[in-house]
């Protein structure tokens, strides 16, 4: 036996008193969830929990890319992840484990680069959701989905769904292209890594930082020639927090730690499995009410904090009109 | 396997510390719905210590469940839900234990009984997590010294969540710093050293490399020389003050003097105690209690305080700043004197109050003394909102969106632990009559009460994976908060609305 749609089916039987006056509800709404294909990008903290909510919530044809294999610090998030998966692709992975969990349900997994894709792969989708944690590949989808739109006709409109997290905070925006701001319009809200001046890394280290810095970009290169700096091989890490201790005690300064230089190279952000759950849940809920029309949808940014007790903001981030992918579309 | 590598990407946000408490919480959960499951999912993963899941052994694996819940498999139709999801849960990370407790009878009968404080090993549990406000569990809860309840539920596209704890007592509340640099009431040590830096005769590459701290320090000095000892106050003083920086510049490019200049306006930032903590030293009068490490700690800064002029201990932190690392160790090393010096003080008045001799390590007392600034501390209540009035006291009298939601949810609740079961579209009647019952004509039935009211019921009792989703995850950051004790958690009520994608906290009195 399968999954039925017990419990999702009296969402779509009947119709809410917010829902737009043109819906209809019925069987030909149940139809559209289980048969509309979706795109799953990134199958890290986020992507194993939209895989998760895709399949909880009715969708049955789901597509997922991911170009990186299972780590051991995954896995305090990654939950569809088990040690003994450690080194295998994770987009396969993760759509083995969910498909196996939910009859039924259909995942197509692509170990490999979104760019490795091309137009007519992207045209094939209603929704995309994206859980990339890079700014450069959240850019390249958006520039991929702006450029399928054709005016003269409504389906080539993909909506992307965009999640973030960082700690105990993350965002979550819905993208029309053309339509709404898109992912570039609202690139200066976004913030890049720390860098320091050359001068002081070099003459005037003054914190732990300054001195992992110096390590990693000058000292490197001079010993090791053209072997490149490799954060995940241990012996390569360890040299680097010797050494970065080394001139730390040379120059009086103190916090050098091992994980510290893994944070600083690999410019680590932290994060946790609920922050994660709110962001994917936040996105694939919006992907529900798109896909279904069953509510009216985010207009169109949300960010949420718990930093500081529970915090959400919601609001309409405005199209650019100099937008270098957007812009007079 | 190392746990450091496993845990990295949490270990950033709340240290060793944090995750020990994780390691040694443990968790009931009563009679799991969508979203306490996927609460637990988001503790687990991290290395929650041990969890035991309370259900009644007639709750069995439904058809239902296998439609929307993902911590099953179809093959487990017709199997305890207690002991399924324990073990699918479990299944996340084996760093955590659990245990299934199955009750005879129904949740509810279980929760009704008397002798409910004996029926089972409350206490040792730091957290009760349920869906619904059983009243006998929150009156449970009030005679238990160190359990505390959270309650999150799921229905339609929306959530709420509460959290039951006698009180918040926050030392690491990771608050964005507004560092006490003493800059207008510098101290000996600090103006000593300023004192010796003569910055006329110092060559233009030395200039270039002064801490803008110091900068800032001798134009103070210089700016009070002119001015009769006073300190700049108003806006068109402090504009003088930065004109006397400007006015040092020996060239466009000194990095130190723009630092100095764009730093200006915090020097005049209130330093002394904030707000929120005075309300803390205020509580002392009532709460104080000599046996609690907390009090004892605030008492003592109270009287460190008090004798020092208002000041707080420093912290013995500077922020990164343009110079030569020698000029920066050397400044960063008289506020680290500075610390230490004010640390001695602190713990000669904590050791007077401590009569009972309470072991506190030094490791402990620096980390309260490097957030003493930004304590928290809140009390808790456990009220019941049963009728109108108290309704009022915390939502007001007027039923918009929030208000409705919340009424709804109070009001299907009382159906739930009446009839046990869910209210649907064709109980609409009967769910209005409830409301007006409840309102009392003190508050009228709107519009949008109705509409929300209708969105709930039409769903028959099921629940959305993906509210329930986000309320697990609002509900798990919390409790991750309450047991790492970092941050600051929710106090003490949410209400979260999925279709605008909105939410609103309230406090209940
Ligand atoms: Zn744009």
């Amino acid at each position: 036996m399968t999954r039925t749609n017990i419990a999702i089916r009296p969402y779509l039987r009947t119709k809410g008193k917010f829902a737009d006056e043109e819906y209809e509800p019925g069987e030909e709404v149940l139809y559209a969830l289980t048969t509309s294909k979706i795109l799953v990008l990134g199958a890290g903290g986020l992507g194993c929990e939209i895989l998760k909510n895709l399949a909880s919530s009715g969708f049955k044809e789901i597509h997922v890319i991911d170009m990186d294999t299972i780590d051991l610090s995954n896995l305090n998030r990654q939950f569809l992840f088990r040690t003994q998966d450690i080194g295998r692709p994770k987009a396969e992975v993760a759509a083995e484990y969910v498909m196996k969990r939910f009859k039924g349900v259909n995942i197509i997994p692509y170990y490999g680069k979104l760019q490795d894709k091309d137009e007519a792969y992207y045209a094939q989708f209603q929704v995309v959701i994206s859980g990339l944690d890079s700014i450069e590949a959240r850019r390249w989808i958006n520039n991929t989905l702006v450029n399928l739109v054709d005016p003269e006709d409504a389906s080539s409109v993909k909506f992307l769904i965009d999640g973030g997290t960082e700690g105990f905070r993350g965002q979550t925006k819905v993208i029309i292209p053309t339509f709404t701001a898109c992912y570039e319009c609202s690139l200066d809200t976004i913030s890049g890594q720390t860098t320091y001046p050359m001068c002081t890394i070099t003459n005037n280290p003054r914190l732990p930082e300054h001195c992992i810095e110096y390590v990693s970009t000058i000292e490197w290169p001079q010993s090791h020639k053209d072997q490149k700096l490799d954060m995940d091989d241990p012996e390569h890490v360890t040299w680097l927090h010797e050494r970065s201790l080394a001139r730390a005690k040379e120059f009086g300064i103190e916090g050098i730690t091992r994980s510290l230089c893994l944070g600083v190279v690999k410019n680590i952000i932290p994060a946790i499995a609920s922050t994660n759950a709110i962001i994917a849940a936040s996105c694939c809920n919006e992907a529900f009410k798109i896909v279904t029309s069953s509510n009216p949808i985010l207009e169109n940014f949300m960010m949420y904090s718990g930093n500081d007790s529970v915090f959400t903001y919601t609001f309409a981030y405005e199209r650019k009109d100099d937008c270098p992918v957007c812009g007079g579309l | 396997m190392s746990k450091e590598e496993k845990y990295d990407r949490q270990l950033r946000l709340w240290q060793s510390s944090g995750q020990s408490n994780l390691e040694h919480s443990r968790i009931v959960l009563v009679s799991p719905n969508l979203a306490s499951l996927e609460l637990m999912k988001n503790l687990i993963l991290p290395g929650l210590g041990h969890f035991t899941i309370l259900d009644s052994e007639e709750n069995v694996i439904t058809e239902e469940d296998l439609s929307n819940n993902f911590y099953i498999t179809e093959d487990q139709l017709g199997l305890s839900k207690a002991e399924v999801f324990a073990s699918n849960l479990n299944e996340l990370n084996l760093d955590s234990t659990h245990e299934v407790v199955k009750i005879e009878g129904t949740v509810q009968d279980f929760l009704a009984s008397d002798d409910l404080s004996d029926k089972f090993p409350w206490n040792s549990y730091d957290f009760i997590v349920a869906n619904w406000q059983f009243p006998s569990l929150i009156d449970l809860v009030q005679g238990l010294s160190n359990t505390s309840l959270i309650v999150v539920n799921s229905l339609s596209f929306f959530g709420t969540l509460r959290i039951f704890q006698k009180s918040y007592k926050f030392i690491e509340t990771h608050s964005e710093k507004m560092l006490d640099l003493r800059l207008l009431n510098p101290w000996k040590e600090l103006t000593d050293y300023s004192d010796s830096i003569d910055l006329e005769a110092l060559d233009l590459q030395e200039h270039s490399q002064i801490p803008f701290l110091i900068i800032q320090l001798k134009a103070m000095e210089e700016y009070k020389r002119q001015h009769g000892g006073e300190l700049p106050k108003a806006y068109s003083d402090r504009k003088v003050y930065k004109a006397i920086i400007q006015g040092w510049k020996k060239s466009y490019d000194e990095l130190n003097f723009d630092e100095a200049l764009t730093n200006s306006n915090k020097i005049f930032n209130p330093q002394k105690v904030p707000e929120d903590l005075q309300k803390i030293f205020d509580s002392l009068e009532g709460d104080f209690d000599a046996k609690d490490k907390y009090w004892l700690l605030v008492k003592a800064l109270k009287i460190f305080v008090d004798s020092n002029d208002g000041n707080l201990p420093l912290t013995g932190e500077i922020p990164d700043m343009d110079s030569t690392t020698e000029n920066y160790m050397t400044l960063k090393g008289i506020y680290k004197d500075k610390f230490s010096k004010d640390l001695t003080n602190f713990e000669g008045h904590l050791q007077e109050l401590n009569v009972n001799e309470i072991k506190f390590t030094t490791d402990e007392i620096v980390k309260f003394i490097k957030n003493s600034k930004y304590l928290y501390y809140s009390k808790l209540s456990s009220k019941l909102i049963n009728n109108v009035d108290l309704f009022i006291e915390d939502f007001g009298s007027e039923l918009s969106e929030f208000q409705s939601i919340i009424l709804s949810f109070i009001m299907i609740e009382n159906y739930y632990l009446q009839f046990n079961t869910i209210p649907s579209l064709t109980d609409i009647n009967a769910l209005l009559n409830i409301t007006k019952l409840f309102l009392n004509n003190k508050i009228q039935i709107t519009e949008t009460y109705e509409k929300v009211l209708y969105e709930i019921l039409r769903v028959e009792g099921k629940e959305l994976a993906n509210i329930s989703s986000i309320m697990g995850g609002i509900g798990a950051q919390e409790l991750l908060k309450l047991i790492t004790l970092q941050y600051k958690p929710l106090d003490d009520f949410l209400v979260f609305d999925g279709i605008r994608s909105v939410s609103e906290r309230y406090k209940i009195k």
